[in-house]
């Protein structure tokens, strides 16, 4: 302790012994104090520290939850996000591979087809085939077989078709000739009949009956022979009665007198005759 | 073209279609026996699908014209 900061008066009781003593028992005590007051200050600053410190842990914990959650709940919409889009990658390209892998084993298998069955010749078996159908529906309708289209049987088929031709012809000659002998026939047969039928009656009824029924059947001079022949002798009747009026009407002679008809009667008779037959030619 | 024609060309297109649809079918089963090695499966669906594409082939040559 210097002596200077001291007033005179205590310097002047004081030794330099006591004056040390005394410094140091200052010195001493301060320290003491100062010693006491660092542990006081020390125990003040340590406890708010703690204070200070479990403020802060306690900030820092909420702080941290905070921020976990959220950092939590980001990570895990991300992931759910990442997930989502791996799976509609994953499916989405895994459909694109399963397509493409398909569309590749068909574009083989193509092209294996493509060499192994050409489809030229797919093609052609498939014309053969409708060929073939078009041919045998052509058959059916030309009724033409197999059997018809050997050698020997289109021989045999063309002999056949001339024969069946020439038979043919001669069967229509035939038929020709047949209806020939039949018509000679006829006519042989009506002749007989009106021959026969005629032979009967005068001369005169006879020429006219052949004249009319000359070129008749037989079945229709079997019918009209009795009717024609009636007929003739009822014409000739009634000529005959027409006649007679006319020469008595005409006479010059009696009543009395004479009547030579044997001679004027031939004559009046052939004229009567063909009158009679030329109204009976009208029908 | 007339309506009939429309109708069977539209009849034909669904057709190919399904013919389509199941060719597919069959390929994809046919390597899903492949890879599980169920031969047999394999060789059936390989079959079919090789049936469906020949008939498609004959189908189309049928279907041109013959003269």
């Amino acid at each position: 302790m210097s002596k200077k900061l001291l007033p005179d008066t205590v310097k002047e009781l004081l030794t330099e012994d006591s004056l040390n003593l005394i410094e140091e028992a200052l010195n001493d005590k301060v320290k003491l104090a100062v010693e006491s007051a660092l542990t006081e200050q020390d125990e003040l600053y340590s406890s708010k520290l703690e204070q200070l410190l479990e403020a802060i842990d306690k900030d820092h914990a909420t702080k941290f939850k905070r921020v976990m959650s959220s950092v939590d709940k980001s990570n895990t919409l991300k992931l759910k996000k990442v997930i989502g889009k791996f799976n509609s990658e994953l499916n989405e390209s895994a459909n694109q591979f399963k397509s493409q892998l398909v569309e590749t084993v068909s574009n083989y298998l193509d092209e294996y087809l493509d060499e192994a069955v050409p489809q030229q010749s797919i093609l052609e078996a498939t014309r053969n085939k409708s060929a073939v159908t078009v041919l045998a529906n052509l058959r059916k309708v030309l009724a033409v077989d197999s059997a018809i289209m050997k050698e020997s049987v289109k021989d045999a088929l063309m002999d056949g078709k001339t024969q069946l031709e020439q038979l043919r012809s001669e069967l229509a000659n035939a038929q020709k000739e047949l209806k020939l002998v039949k018509e000679s026939n006829e006519k042989i047969k009506s002749a007989l009949i009106l021959e026969q039928k005629a032979a009967k009656l005068p001369p005169k009824t006879k020429e006219y009956v052949t004249k009319v029924l000359k070129d008749k059947t037989s079945k229709f001079i079997a019918e009209n022979f009795d009717y024609t022949v009636n007929l003739y002798n009822r014409q000739e009747k009634e000529q005959l009665k027409v006649i007679k009026e006319q020469a008595i009407e005409a006479r010059t002679v009696k009543a009395d007198a004479p009547i030579i008809q044997e001679s004027s009667k031939p004559k009046q008779d052939t004229s009567a005759t063909n009158m009679y037959v030329q109204e009976l030619k009208k029908f | 073209m007339d309506k009939k024609q429309q109708k069977k060309a539209l009849r034909r297109n669904i057709k190919q279609e399904e013919k389509n649809l199941k060719e597919s079918y069959n390929i994809a089963k046919f390597i899903s026996a492949v890879s599980s090695k169920n031969y047999a499966d394999a060789n059936k669906y390989l079959r079919d699908a090789i049936e469906l594409k020949l008939q498609t082939r004959i189908a189309q040559a049928v279907n041109q014209p013959l003269f």
